[in-house]
């Protein structure tokens, strides 16, 4: 029985079988990998093989004859105890990724057989180009791609959103990340639709004894691999028991408001159809943030216009309340779909960027959208991702515009109101909140990507992780200002980042005066609680104390002082 | 350690299915084995190394056996090639 620490990034616990994915296919183009990284991609090339060879052995069973030995001759390549050699050995001193090793070693050989004067030998290379060509696709990552066996526990390096959406129709049980911060975007997805998550294990597992049964335990922040019967038993009752515990809460029907009775309305954010549910379980009063990228990454451009309808129909029938839909937010940390290769993704073409200069991207989903507002009116807000500049604004409206008049022209009814409103993440914005509180419609905070670009910290880069402080005194800062310059226009403000789920946040926010935050399902519970229990001049005070903090540390001593806490 | 002058007899030469027989056969045995040809030594119990050898019909070469079972390797060996690799000619 082994232990490995982590950082739980979403509660709870799970028994199941280890699936083991190795995501993020390296690169064929780049140079070298790193030393921790060496055994990965021995044991990622060991696998391949193994693959391939079962899928050459399955493929032997329909065979006969002469085809049956050109086969059985490709397995006995793969299992050639000299180039497996030959690679291991170049991943291993050469520090070559398992793809780059296994092409390099084919393509020696084949080279020494198209220096050989015959024509039979030749004709034979194409054998060993098919034997690199497949072995490569296995080693970087079609492996991956093949099913994740229902009720697994998958271990990973880390995992993409394309992922994650994948896994999510695996139904998995737990997920288990190398790398990873508490904030990505993995981490949020399980946490919304309830998976057990730890992140940050990576610096203790080892590759070659997972294998059987893993264990998550969420309360302790433990991988348990190998366990005993007893344990494995001692799990599957916590989990039972914490399913009955589930099962018994109700959510309250009491309206989210101070103990003074100041109102805060609160939404949630969702990205899947399947996470509806939730919300509506828990009574939130409306989809604050729905993320569309989801409907981008299934596809290799983006999903037909009629799967998008489909999506945001069903979106808007089954839940209550305002829906504000994202414009797709592709780029930084999502999946580049279009995006060529950017040395900072980041910084780069994403959001309200790449879609004013991707048209017909942005038309069919603008068209999905307004077609679906037009038959649920004033249910429906626009959210625009990534603004840095006033004219963005106006340039999105026109084409809006355009498309809504397109609609008309066929007679579909329209939503002549619909709001446009902007993410507030980039610190441009709130240090000019007045002017573009002219132009938007509304404001929505998103604090993940505004702490990260006003700290100038990667949230997914692990050597800066801790530097990643959403609750820092310069972000309570700026949302004083952003808040100030809403209410001077007469604009709506919410907040939808991580920091409206976490209780110092939540304080803090309403205590700057936000009267609309949206969270992630899982925490709405809590955040309700919370707020029920104190008076706005409490909250009001730590928000006061918190923007005059020198720093996070004296943010966390203001708040143990207003709200008591440990 | 043995050494040994043999020359390839079937049409077809070392190609895939004659070169797999081969790797085959000499793995069933504890002996090393490599082939010597055009000034290249390569594991005779490696597939890639014989077939890229691409030994034609008529090529000669020389085979190094050398372990407990040497000479019951090599006769298996040249028994093997003596045979055409058991192939009919194509």
């Amino acid at each position: 029985m082994n232990k490995y620490e982590g950082l739980t990034a979403s509660e709870g616990s799970a028994v199941g079988p280890i699936h083991i994915i190795h995501s993020h296919s390296p690169d064929l183009d780049r140079a070298n990998i790193s030393d921790d990284q060496i055994h990965i991609e021995v044991a990622r090339y060991i696998s391949a093989a193994q693959e391939y060879e079962l899928e050459l052995q399955t493929l032997l069973k329909k065979l006969r004859g002469t085809a049956s030995e050109i086969i059985q001759a490709q397995a006995l390549i793969l299992q050639d105890e000299q180039i497996k050699e030959e690679i291991v050995s170049q991943i291993k001193k050469e520090q070559h990724s398992a793809a780059i090793a296994v092409h390099h070693t084919y393509s020696k050989y084949i080279e020494r057989l198209r220096d050989s004067a015959s024509n039979m030998f030749k004709q034979r290379i194409i054998d060993l180009v098919t034997i690199r060509e497949r072995l490569v696709e296995w080693v970087i990552g079609e492996s991956s791609k093949k099913q994740v066996p229902i009720g697994s526990i998958v271990v990973a390096k880390e995992l993409s959103p394309t992922d994650v959406v994948s896994l999510v129709d695996s139904n998995i049980k737990g997920i288990i990340l190398e790398k990873g911060g508490l904030t990505a975007h993995a981490a949020i997805v399980a946490q919304s639709l309830e998976i057990p998550c730890l992140v940050q294990v990576g610096r203790f597992l080892d590759y070659h004894t997972l294998d059987g049964v893993g264990i998550i335990d969420g309360a302790e922040g433990l991988f348990i691999t190998n366990p005993d019967e007893p344990t494995i038993q001692q799990y599957q009752y916590i989990i039972e028991v914490a399913k009955k515990k589930r099962q018994r809460i109700k959510p309250s029907t009491s309206p989210g408001q101070t103990k003074d009775g100041n109102r805060v309305s609160l939404h949630a954010n969702i990205e899947f159809i399947q996470e509806l549910d939730l919300a509506t379980k828990i009574r939130a009063e409306g989809i604050g943030l729905v993320r569309t990228e989801a409907l981008l990454y299934g596809g290799i451009t983006h999903k037909s216009e009629k799967e998008q309808d489909v999506y945001y129909r069903r979106l808007l029938e089954d839940s209550t309340g305002p829906v504000v839909i994202r414009l797709f937010d592709v780029g930084g940390d999502k999946i580049h779909v279009l995006t060529p290769n950017e040395s900072n993704p980041f910084l780069g073409w994403r959001g309200i960027r790449m879609l004013l200069d991707e048209h017909d991207m942005l038309h069919s989903q603008l068209r999905s959208i307004l077609k679906c507002a037009g038959d649920y009116p004033s249910r429906i807000k626009i959210l625009a991702p990534m603004v840095t500049n006033v004219d963005e604004i106006s340039s999105l409206k026109e084409e809006v515009e355009k498309v809504q008049n397109e609609l008309a022209r066929y007679g579909h009814p329209i939503d002549n109101n619909i709001p446009i409103g902007i993410m507030v993440e980039v610190p441009a914005v709130a240090i000019m909140a007045d002017a573009f509180a002219k132009e938007a419609d509304f404001f929505s905070i998103g604090t993940n990507d505004l702490t990260q670009y006003t700290l100038a910290v990667d949230r997914t880069n692990d050597q800066v992780g801790g530097l990643f402080q959403h609750d820092h005194p310069a972000i309570w800062l700026l949302i004083r200002d952003i808040v100030t310059a809403a209410k001077t226009h007469g604009i709506e403000v919410s907040v939808c980042g991580e920091l409206a789920s976490d209780l110092l946040g939540v304080s803090g926010l309403i205590g700057l005066g936000l009267r609309e935050l949206s969270m992630k399902p899982s925490s709405f519970l809590k955040v309700k609680g919370w707020i029920r229990e104190f008076e706005m001049s409490t909250f009001e005070a730590f928000a006061n104390d918190a923007c005059t903090a020198r720093d996070r540390n004296e943010v966390y001593k203001a708040f143990r002082k207003h709200f008591h806490t440990a | 350690m043995i050494r040994k002058e043999v020359t390839i007899k079937n049409s077809s030469g070392l190609h895939a299915r004659p070169s797999a027989a081969l790797v085959k056969l000499a793995s069933s045995f504890s002996s090393d084995f490599f082939i010597h040809m055009y000034g290249y030594r390569v594991n005779g119990k490696s597939i890639l190394g014989v077939m890229t050898l691409a030994a034609e019909c008529g090529a000669e070469m020389e085979l190094e056996v050398d372990g407990s079972d040497e000479k019951e390797c090599l006769a298996a060996i040249e028994q093997l090639i003596e045979d055409k690799f058991g192939m009919k000619d194509e």
